[in-house]
């Protein structure tokens, strides 16, 4: 356990610094959200009920969600381009601990989205920020970025199995900032999708994010979406490992590790 | 002519992997028409709009997707390796250079159509008979200036590296500052005047002039304007390429540029 630990973060360390200076992420995780956060702000700051911390916090989860997408998505992939996917499959080193410590870099680089959506509400707009529940937040948030982690786990294998399904994920980045009511409730959305939100850990996050940044959810509430956040995380780290295992499979029977 | 038709096909068929038409339904397809769909929902939960201003600007607004392919097709021949060929080649830049956004006038065309379709079907919107034709005017002038842009971009892209960092962060920009999203006269001052040099701009706010039962000249002035906002940028894009081609063979590395 010990060993995977330190496995994983020395994947993490290696990955965040990479990371960090890649143009695309970067524009994933700070651009993108900067612009969405503040064409959103025009859009809602009409409402009676207008709360920025509702924009903040939406703003957050789009870019943690598309750089998990999109570093999710592309992990195996980039492994395979770089020239190092055999080096890590043959090694004994857990593949899956490998990719996982990779993505939880990427997750830890993606909360510059927090810091920046804090900025564009605080500084730029100049609102008072105040979360209503810090404790209940900052859980929140950690359960959140493991969800989402976890997420970007199960799309990792899925590219690389199906090759068109890799191509449609990356479209997945509007759907699921919708489905999910980062910026806008779930409510706006026709009453047949709503049993597909449910399923989503990114979901679960917005309403325990934004329940507790509001202080609109009470013990219940939270837990509640705490609860499903974990579960709906578990349950697709669960089959991603299984994933990670027909990956391998595939590759070492067919001779094809480069092409699987 | 046989230059610029050949270059039109074959730039626009290398974008995508025709073997599987994912890559083409996910990038010029699935993703501008969520993208309207999100920024109309996000629009009418503000509500400081009525929802036929987002669905029109966002329709209008997908022609920026079709930046990507502009920018890809001039900036992807370094990528591909026939960055040199092509500039050792005797043909004429103008209709190679130029050619490359043809097939995506049409393309995007498609493009809003379906984004437009999708505004009506599934949003409700509504545009009056009378309004049809400058519609499609304000979206085939979008779709020109959007490829003037996309062809800078592309030009740009041998300079900074790398192309879909420069199509979004264009792609951003439009959707905070051309109207689609955000009243102009919401934003402040400086950025209001900057919004007037980006291309889109009128055409959003003409296509909305006749979403709304306006006579086509009622709009013309903004779709010249808009037209030849697209038309600066494509020169400029090349100049670019050819002050960068200049100086590549002067300097002797032609895979350089």
């Amino acid at each position: 356990m010990t060993a995977a630990l330190r496995l994983a973060a020395q994947s993490a360390w290696v990955d965040f610094q990479e990371v960090a200076v890649s143009g695309f992420l970067l524009f994933a995780a700070v651009w993108q959200p900067f612009f969405i956060g503040v064409t959103t702000m025009y859009m809602l700051r009409h409402r009676a009920d207008f709360d920025p911390m509702y924009v903040i916090v939406g703003t957050a989860l789009s870019g943690i969600w598309s750089t998990l997408l999109f570093a999710g998505s592309g992990a195996i992939g980039h492994e395979r381009w770089m020239g190092t996917l055999e080096l890590l499959a043959a090694s004994p080193a857990s593949f899956f601990v490998v990719i996982g410590g990779k993505l939880a870099g990427t997750t830890i680089f993606s909360l510059v989205s927090l810091v920046l959506a804090y900025g564009i509400g605080a500084v730029l707009f100049g609102y008072p920020m105040t979360i209503a529940e810090p404790g209940w937040f900052a859980l929140s948030l950690l359960f959140a970025v493991v969800a989402l982690w976890a997420t970007g786990m199960f799309f990792a294998p899925l590219a690389i199995l199906w090759r068109a399904v890799g191509r449609f994920l990356l479209g997945l980045e509007y759907p699921i900032f919708a489905l999910s009511g980062f910026l806008f409730p779930v409510l706006l959305l026709p009453g047949w999708v709503l049993p597909i939100s449910n399923v989503l850990p990114s979901y679960w996050a917005a309403v325990a994010m934004h329940g507790a940044a509001s202080g609109d959810l009470d013990l219940g509430g939270v837990l509640r979406a705490w609860f499903f956040l974990l579960v709906t995380g578990g349950v697709l780290l669960l089959i991603a490992s299984r994933l990670f295992d027909e990956v391998l499979t595939r590759a070492r029977r067919a001779g094809t590790l480069a092409l699987s | 002519m046989r230059i610029f038709t050949i270059t039109a096909y074959y730039s626009f068929r290398a974008l995508f992997n025709w073997l599987e038409p994912t890559s083409y339904l996910v990038y010029r397809a699935f993703f501008p028409l969520a993208q309207m769909a999100f920024f109309a929902l996000l629009g009418a939960y503000g509500g400081s709009q009525p929802l036929s201003f987002y669905l029109v600007g966002n329709a209008i607004g997908t022609a920026t997707a079709t930046a990507f392919g502009v920018s890809q097709a001039v900036a992807n021949e370094r990528q591909q390796g026939t960055l040199s060929y092509l500039l050792a080649a005797p043909a004429p830049r103008v209709p190679i250079f130029f050619g490359r956004a043809a097939l995506h006038v049409a393309d995007g065309m498609l493009n809003m159509v379906a984004a437009l379709a999708i505004a009506v079907i599934a949003f409700g919107l509504r545009v009056p008979v009378e309004g049809i034709f400058g519609v499609i005017c304000a979206m085939l002038v979008a779709t020109l200036a959007i490829c003037g842009l996309g062809l800078l971009l592309g030009a740009l892209a041998y300079i900074v590296l790398d192309t879909a960092i420069l199509a979004n962060f264009a792609m951003f920009i439009i959707l905070l500052l051309s109207g689609a999203n955000v009243p102009l006269d919401e934003l402040p001052g400086v950025v209001a005047a900057i919004s007037q040099g980006i291309p889109l701009t009128r055409s959003v706010a003409a296509a909305r002039l006749y979403a709304g039962g306006a006579p086509l000249d009622a709009g013309l002035g903004l779709l010249l304007g808009d037209l030849a906002l697209g038309a600066v940028y494509g020169i400029a894009g090349f100049v670019v390429f050819n002050w960068l081609e200049t100086r590549a063979r002067r300097e002797g590395r032609l895979e350089g540029v």
